[in-house]
């Protein structure tokens, strides 16, 4: 049982702090509030899905492919629909939501719903006492990387730096003759690459829904209260907390499956009445 | 006699003003709807908009005007309904008693949820809410025994057998809750709900107990959702964790938002288009519809951000320049002090000579 | 018995000492001026004058009631307002409704609706921008803006106004005209109110000095969050440790 809820809870944490950092970079610096973040994540798994089973591509090139496909995607919508907006939250909210609902329409009706992918690497292993699929390790192994080069990305490259100045003080970004619309432009790209990469990895190791966007999309604001808006750390230290706790939740209740979201926002709930800024939170009012 | 001509006077001042005569025509025509369309089908139809309209005024109540985001409404919504439902089929309380108690419940739930409002603000207060009703919903599921669980709870007794009394019966709690808004809104507590939402530091320095007027919003909005979710359960007759789940909560910003958040009627207009106009695509589109409605949706949140009542008001209306006397936008001089209406027009016969 | 009695008043931002044992008080009727460099504490000492923040230690007690503890708004209807130094008005309504929040937010004694929109209008009269009522508090210009957060801690009926830094950011005929309007404000309340439970003191913040001593009966200098000086402004200019510690500098 233990064994289980690790390996289970890890793989979860890994997807849920790939999400959240993320959509907590996207906060940070575009001060938005993107509804639409995980349905990229679940158009990803799709479009990898389609690339490689309906046009028989191989998965090591259909993996570029769909992330690309994916970016182009969120930055049309940015460009399109939100930016020219700006400055109404509720709007932007609202509009983001319409494109996640209008993306999982789209989905639903190109393919069937669960649909299964196959692993890009075969074979099992024994682990803990459980058996795990090399995809599997694939996957944790993608996250990792993927984390770290996000993080190198945003403390090494000169993008990375005005990314982070954008984020700490707009007004002073500008005066340093920092561009915000390219910069805009490649948080969207950055973030929403970072939620298609997850969605590529994890296809085969989840049943594919076009609804399924919807529940991480509430777990993903959780981690992100849970661990403090727009803070990095904070979010991928919570999307593991969470993950283990809402996976021990699935599999030691008897009709965990239906209580694992009451039990993760009961939890959100107390640890926001205590302490209202989240664990590393700092941005707790503007 | 004189009555007489006093109520005419009155009457001849709201018909000279566009958004009244509007609301006077709107008003008549669904008192008169049933005597011409009375098939089932459209009585429902109009009965859910009338319930709707409520559960998104009351939205608007609490996070238009006081500016308290709050992103998980089908609490209140799903308190009422759960409660009168349990007592009309556990107790078998009449539903007369059982709207009111489960009123009652949602009004307790906005304190208990206006609660973290003290604390919280903006977008964290908003995904505090959002949590609570998924909270709720894994009690439900929890307590299944008594709550039925997935399943939910079936058999709910109808208010009213005949439809068209269902129908007048929402129009007029539907006319009352409007009414009621409006008058908050042009009240003292209007102006501090707002005063909250546009600067929470500066109305304590004002001298306004924030505390006190926050969980007032939150009560009064609980009243309004709560009289909603009531009358849903006795008119649905069923009552699961759907009027608890994510997406019903996003229903009344997206109503509220298409018609105009902070309007009094906004929220009101943002139902009675978008309901019918979901429910007409369904029929025509099937599968598809949803599709065609979130594009709608979302242009007219790009071309008319204040949605889309105040859009058209400003169409048709337009301030006299001189008194500031509201006047339709064709007329050439004001109703009132008979001025020109347009600069403009002076502008354009310079040009021309 | 003076009205506002401050004693010992402390605040700690983590490590660093904001307020330090900060003790003064300010009689009926008078105009007491609260200089020193930036960062000295000035803001902080009269926001926990405000109930915007907590001490740490200390008691203030104004017109012989303890109100140390008391929220913002409790203050507020204790007599105490404030101005803040950035004006955070309620930017889309009117700048009427702006006022009459602050004149209607509670029922004093004897007051129905029309007496607190009688009010409002007449605080705007007093600072002389009735004329703009009806506009958007977003459209007003900054100078407007400084007078509308006084003529919001106004309609408060306040026996106590704190400004805090009225002329930052001001040009100089703004500064002439709001400085004419705290001069006629005070002259009024010496008029208007003889008896003993009325009257209007003021704190005023201010880095221009030569503006503030004209219209100041005494002064507190702040430095690092320690009151260095507090007397009359000619006292208070021969002070050899306030001399050095910013006056020197300003040239005066």
């Amino acid at each position: 049982m233990i064994a289980n809820i690790f390996v289970i809870g890890l793989l979860n944490g890994c997807i849920y702090a790939l999400l959240a950092a993320g959509f907590s970079l996207m906060f940070s610096v575009a001060r938005i509030v993107n509804l639409a973040f995980t349905a990229y994540w679940m158009v990803s798994a799709y479009c990898y899905y389609g690339i490689t089973s309906s046009l028989g591509v191989h998965p090591l090139i259909a993996a570029p492919v769909s992330v690309a496909v994916v970016i182009l995607l969120s930055l049309f919508f940015q460009f399109v629909v939100i930016n020219p907006i700006k400055g109404s939250g509720m709007s932007v909210m609202i509009l983001s939501l319409a494109i996640g609902l209008v993306l999982q329409k789209i989905v639903s009706l190109q393919s069937l719903s669960y649909t299964i992918v196959p692993n890009l690497v075969e074979g099992t292993m024994e682990w803990f006492g459980v058996t795990v699929t090399y995809q599997y390790f694939l996957c944790l192994v993608v996250v990792v990387v993927v984390l770290i080069g996000l993080w190198l990305f945003l403390s090494k490259t000169r993008h990375g730096v005005a990314i982070r100045a954008i984020s700490e003080d707009r007004q002073v970004a500008g005066l340093m003759g920092i561009d915000e619309r390219f910069v805009i432009a490649l948080v969207t790209a950055v973030s929403v690459g970072v939620a298609a990469i997850a969605g590529v990895v994890v296809s085969p190791l989840y049943a594919l829904e076009p609804t399924m966007w919807m529940s991480h999309l509430l777990v993903l604001m959780a981690v992100v209260i849970f661990g403090g808006m727009g803070s990095m750390k904070g979010s991928i230290i919570t999307a593991f907390i969470i993950a283990f706790t809402e996976t021990s939740v699935v599999l030691m209740l008897p009709t965990g499956g239906f209580l694992r979201s009451a039990v993760v926002m009961a939890f959100m709930i107390a640890v926001l009445m205590i302490k209202p800024t989240g664990l590393f939170g700092t941005l707790a009012e503007e | 006699m004189l009555l007489a001509q006093k109520y005419g006077q009155k009457l001849k001042k709201a018909i000279s003003i566009p958004s009244q005569l509007l609301l006077l025509i709107g008003v008549i025509s669904f008192i008169l709807i049933p005597v011409f369309f009375n098939d089932p089908h459209t009585l429902r139809l109009l009965i859910m908009m009338n319930i709707m309209a409520m559960f998104a005024s009351s939205w608007n109540l609490v996070s238009g005007y006081a500016g308290q985001l709050v992103l998980g409404h089908s609490l209140f919504f799903g308190v009422s309904a759960y409660v009168s439902a349990m007592l009309n089929t556990n107790l078998d309380w009449s539903p007369v008693a059982s709207i009111p108690a489960g009123t009652l419940a949602a009004v307790v739930t906005g304190l208990v949820a206006g609660y973290p409002a003290l604390r919280l603000k903006g977008i964290y207060l908003g995904l505090t809410t959002l949590a609570m009703p998924v909270v709720l919903s894994g009690i439900v599921i929890v307590f299944s025994d008594i709550t039925g669980g997935e399943m939910g709870i079936v058999g709910v007794s109808l208010l009213s057998r005949s439809r068209i009394a269902f129908y007048y019966i929402t129009l007029l709690i539907l006319a009352l809750t409007v009414f009621a808004i409006y008058k908050i809104t042009r009240s003292k507590t209007g102006l501090i709900f707002q005063a909250i939402r546009e600067n929470e530091m500066t109305a304590q320095a004002s001298g306004v107990n924030t505390t006190y007027y926050k969980l007032l919003a939150f009560s009064l909005s609980g009243l309004f959702a709560g009289l909603a979710g009531g009358l849903y359960a006795h008119f649905i007759r069923v009552v699961g964790p759907s009027v608890l789940s994510f997406g019903f909560s996003f229903e009344p910003i997206i109503w509220s938002s298409f018609g105009g958040v902070a309007t009094v009627m906004g929220p009101v207009v943002g139902v009675f288009i978008l309901v019918p106009v979901i429910e007409e695509l369904r029929a025509v589109l099937g599968e598809n519809a949803s599709l065609v409605y979130y594009i709608i949706l979302g242009v007219v949140v790009i071309f008319a951000p204040g949605g889309v009542m105040r859009w058209f008001v400003n169409r048709i209306e337009k301030k006299c320049p001189q008194c500031e006397t509201a006047n339709f936008s064709f007329r050439r001089h004001c109703r009132n002090c008979k001025s020109r209406m347009k600069i403009n027009g002076v502008l354009e016969e310079v040009k021309q000579s | 018995m003076n009205l506002l009695e401050v004693k010992g008043l402390t605040k700690r931002f983590g490590g660093i000492v904001a307020v330090n044992s900060a003790s003064f008080d300010v009689g009926k009727n008078e105009v007491v001026g609260l200089i020193g460099p930036n960062g000295a504490g000035k803001s902080t000492l009269v926001q926990l004058l405000m109930g915007i923040i907590k001490s740490d230690s200390g008691e203030v007690r104004f017109n012989g009631k303890d109100i140390t503890r008391l929220k913002a708004w409790q203050v507020v209807r204790q007599g105490v307002a404030g101005t803040f130094q950035c004006t955070k008005p309620f930017l889309r309504l009117p700048v009427f409704a702006n006022v009459l929040v602050a004149s209607s937010a509670w029922k004093k004694p004897g007051q129905n609706g029309e007496a607190s929109m009688g009010k409002a209008m007449s605080v705007l009269k007093k600072v002389g921008i009735p004329h703009l009522a009806k506009l958007p508090a977003s459209q007003l210009s900054h100078g407007d803006l400084k007078r509308l957060e006084i003529a919001r801690s106004l309609a408060t009926d306040p026996r106590l106004l704190i400004l805090d830094e009225p002329f930052g950011g001001l040009n100089y005929n703004e500064i002439e005209l709001l400085s004419d309007l705290v001069k006629k404000l005070r002259k009024q309340s010496e008029e208007d109110h003889p008896t003993e439970n009325s009257g209007l003191s003021m704190i005023i913040i201010e880095h221009k000095l030569s503006e503030l001593m004209k219209i100041v009966d005494k002064v507190i200098v702040l430095n690092y969050g320690e009151i260095l000086a507090f007397g009359t402004p000619e006292e208070v200019t021969k002070n050899e440790a306030v001399i050095n510690a910013y006056i020197g500098e300003e040239g005066i």
